[in-house]
């Protein structure tokens, strides 16, 4: 069985007049239709690996890669439309905050409605009944009302809501979220997971979850990868995370406040050079 | 030290009027840390504001030392009550250098020995002689944030309004900053409120929390109280269980106190 | 890109005077500020057609400062019996219709017009930033009572308005000055006083109004500085727009007086012969549009390098 994406090597590097920026230095992994999550501080390149996957990154960024493999296929292709093909339709991702995501002049059904009859020939009417069926698979309670409304009148989490089910609707086999809950409050947050949950186990699909928060990542997904200026420093199954080897992954554990831990100096995180050119 | 009795704070008019904070009253001991912790909407950030007289449309009591505040702030009280806020890109002034940034408070209280003074605030959070004249944007944000307690030390204020200071950072120099702060806490003998929407950081800095949920608090507890998980309010029993992580239980039994719709 | 860690970056190397220019750490305030300066001239040395808007402004100067020297004629020595020149090795340009060297009339009337636009920008670009700044920071009535004033002025066209002044005043360079300015101030308010609200809500506002600043401190120290950018970009871009409403005002008249060279009054006189000897009135028409060119193009440059979302990442 082929895995649902393999990344072998994958380099990016940003050259502007002042500097040169690697963000990806040689990253590989590879998963199947679980729950993936990345985590890293910023400038670790977390989300520019994600973005290279689909496409994203723009001139000064270059990408370089040994393969890209989506279910067997390459994504690194010189035609466009192919692309566009595997984006939104197989692959989609879902960002941090809604307020940029959404189109703030059309309502928030017609915007669903718009993802759907892009991947999927399908009637307006059609279109419509679709959306409120995803909106209640958002959990999302009164769906025909919540269709009518405009993005600035929906609470964050509702808007993140809704960006799944945007982003779900054309039934897609990987989702990526980018720090999908870090603008939301804990127990918003934790709602927003449970959907995610849901609807991923539902689907048989796979998820790569961005995050900062260790924990958080550590007790949602099933696997974790920890990622350190463009680099992977390890790669663990989420239960086991207690046991990392890496001092990078301890040293990030270490530092964490945690409420049951009494109080006194947390331990700092020494960087060690090595990170930045050695292998793990 | 700090008695706030009976606040009341209001945004908008007649109809359209949103009680932000309604009848709140605590106490906060000479030297101790005092934590608000509540999540969006709840409050604590416009109260932190009518601590430190940004926000002056407020009704109710509020005295430090025994002297009762007026909405209208005077200097001496800017010398003694100073505020770090949350982001660090937005609290600098992007055109002025560190020097400017610190030198600015010395120029407005007229305290002299500016030099002395800014090297040592430098000294004080951890940062080197060679940042005074760097501009904000050859800062990273631990860094940034830092200039930022140097700037509400150098007046030697004797409490310190914190607003969500570490919010904006990575976890590991989350963890510096805090040690910052704990460390100046102790050596100076400060009396600190810090408002955070993260329980373990509010447990790990403070001995007294109040928790806020639509601008009422809902429960006083000790730090004690709430290591042993054993809070009274199941809102407060709600809020810890969601920050603890991820729990598939946890998220069905969420219960209607300020959820989404 | 601004997340990106510093660990990742390879910075350029550099010698002596371009590193300590360069340098992250400035020892001193004065590092820090011509740092920053070249930094800005690297950026904008970038853009070739910036520079090229450069050249011209720096051509402008050069050409007033020098005036006396690089002309080859006086500007006001008629000499009728070369009336209507064409173009020829003697007059480079052709002459007017009363002999005088086209080209020694555009080399000195370039005084004129940097005379104006630097009077105009002196004037007009500070009362705007006041009355903005001002209007801005203090809202409420204030606000109210400035802005309502400021849109009366932005109700009439501008040259109509300068025109009513001019004909209020007398006409005469320094009148059309006035009255252009006068026309001038009104977007500069409008954009200090869009910049000062958005700038008004930054935390730094508050940190500062927690040390105990005043309003005066406030929108000096810490609203101007930031406002001067989008100023700049705007007055720059004016400059193009002033020349013309100055050398309208010419060409109607009311502007410079004969026998001043000032390029707008050259097109009006050189209008009579336009058919046969186009070379009169073109000629200073070209000028204008040059430098009205090259100010565009240097406004447009400054924008790409001010700007502060660009800066600082």
């Amino acid at each position: 069985m082929t895995a649902l994406l393999d990344v072998k090597n994958l380099r990016v590097t940003f050259e502007t007049r002042k500097e040169t920026i690697k963000a990806v230095r040689g990253v590989s992994f590879a998963m199947g239709r679980e729950k993936l999550g990345i985590v890293g501080e910023s400038g670790s390149g977390k989300s520019v690996t994600c973005r290279a996957l689909l496409g994203l990154v723009r001139p000064p960024g270059t990408v370089t890669a040994d393969h890209l493999l989506f279910d067997g296929v390459e994504l690194r292709q010189s035609d466009p439309r192919h692309l566009q093909a595997i984006r939104g339709r197989r692959i989609s991702m879902v960002m941090q905050d809604p307020k940029y995501s959404l189109n703030p002049v059309m309502t928030v059904g017609e915007q669903i409605a718009e993802a759907y009859r892009i991947h999927a020939r399908a009637s307006r009417s059609e279109a419509r009944r679709k959306t409120i069926e995803m909106l209640e698979a958002v959990r999302i309670r009164r769906p025909e009302q919540v269709y009518d409304t405009y993005p600035h009148e929906v609470s964050g989490g509702m808007g993140q809501r809704i960006m799944i089910a945007m982003m779900l609707i054309p039934g897609p086999d990987l989702l990526i979220a980018d720090e999908p809950t870090s603008a939301l409050d804990v127990t918003v947050q934790l709602q927003l997971l449970a959907i995610m949950d849901d609807l991923v186990q539902q689907r048989g699909m796979g998820l790569i979850f961005i995050s900062h928060d260790l924990n958080l990542v550590a007790s949602f997904c099933d696997r974790i990868i920890i990622m350190y200026a463009g680099r992977i420093m390890e790669t663990c199954p989420a239960s086991e995370l207690h046991r990392a080897r890496h001092p990078y992954t301890r040293g990030l554990l270490n530092c964490l406040p945690q409420i049951d831990t009494p109080p006194g100096a947390l331990p700092v995180l020494k960087r060690d050079p090595a990170w930045q050119d050695g292998t793990p | 030290m700090i008695t706030v009795s009976g606040l009341d704070v209001s945004f908008g008019r007649g109809s359209l009027a949103v009680r932000a904070v309604q009848d709140v009253s605590f106490e906060v001991e000479a030297g101790s840390v005092y934590g608000i912790v509540g999540e969006s909407g709840s409050g604590k950030s416009t109260v932190l504001n009518v601590l430190s007289g940004l926000n002056r449309h407020w009704s109710g009591t509020v005295t430090i030392d025994g002297n009762r505040l007026t909405p209208q702030r005077d200097r001496a009280f800017h010398k003694k009550v100073q505020m770090v806020f949350q982001d660090p890109y937005g609290s600098l002034h992007p055109r002025h250098t560190v020097d400017r940034i610190l030198s600015e408070p010395i120029a407005i209280h007229q305290l002299g020995q500016a030099e002395t003074r800014i090297l040592k605030a430098l000294e004080d959070v951890g940062l080197g002689h060679e940042f005074r004249f760097r501009y904000p944007h050859q800062l990273s944000g631990g860094q940034r944030q830092r200039v930022a307690v140097a700037r509400a030390l150098i007046l030697e204020p004797r409490i310190l309004l914190l607003d969500e200071p570490t919010s904006a950072l990575d976890v590991s120099v989350q963890a510096e900053v805090l040690n910052l702060l704990t460390d100046l806490h102790q050596r100076r003998n400060l009396t600190y409120i810090l408002v955070s929407h993260d329980l373990a950081v509010v447990a790990h800095m403070c001995r007294r929390i109040a928790v806020m949920n639509r601008g009422v608090i809902i429960e006083e507890l000790s730090v004690g109280t709430l290591r042993d998980h054993n809070p009274e309010h199941p809102y407060t029993r709600q809020l810890l269980k969601a920050s603890i992580g991820y729990d598939r239980e946890a998220a069905e039994a969420l219960e209607e106190f300020n959820l989404d719709e | 890109m601004k997340s990106l860690s510093l660990n990742n970056r390879v910075t350029g190397q550099g010698h002596g005077l371009r590193q300590w220019l360069l340098s992250n750490a400035p020892r001193s305030r004065r590092q820090a500020r011509l740092g920053r300066a070249y930094q800005a001239w690297l950026t904008f040395s970038q853009n070739r057609l910036a520079m090229i808007g450069l050249g011209i402004i720096i051509l402008l100067v050069a050409a007033a400062a020098l005036a006396p020297l690089i002309a080859p004629y006086p500007p006001n020595a008629p000499n009728l019996s070369v009336r209507l020149a064409p173009m020829s090795a003697a007059h480079w340009l052709g002459t007017d219709e009363l002999g005088r060297d086209i080209l020694s009339r555009i080399i000195f009337g370039s005084r004129l017009t940097l005379y104006v636009i630097v009077l105009v920008a002196i004037i007009a670009a500070p009362v705007g930033l006041l009355i903005g700044t001002v209007a801005g920071y203090a809202g409420g009535w204030l606000d109210m009572v400035l802005m309502r004033g400021t849109d009366i002025f932005l109700a009439f066209p501008k040259l109509i308005l300068a025109l009513a002044f001019v004909a209020a005043l007398g006409p005469g360079i320094e009148n059309a000055i006035i009255a252009i300015a006068i026309t001038a101030w009104p977007p500069y308010a409008r954009i200090a006083r869009a910049e000062t609200i958005t700038i008004r809500k930054a935390d730094f506002i508050k940190a500062a109004r927690l040390q105990g600043a005043g309003p005066t401190r406030l929108v000096w120290g810490h609203v101007v500085p930031l406002c001067l950018s989008s100023l700049i970009v705007r007055v720059t871009l004016d400059m193009a727009g002033i020349i013309l409403t100055a050398a309208g005002l010419g060409f109607l008249g009311l502007g410079a007086q004969p026998p001043l060279p000032e390029w707008g009054a050259m097109i009006s006189s050189g209008r009579k012969f336009m058919l046969d000897q186009w070379w009169v009135a073109a000629m200073p028409g070209i000028a204008i549009f040059v430098v009205s060119l090259g100010f565009n193009l240097l406004g447009d440059g400054l924008r790409d390098v001010l700007d502060p979302k660009a800066e600082g990442r």
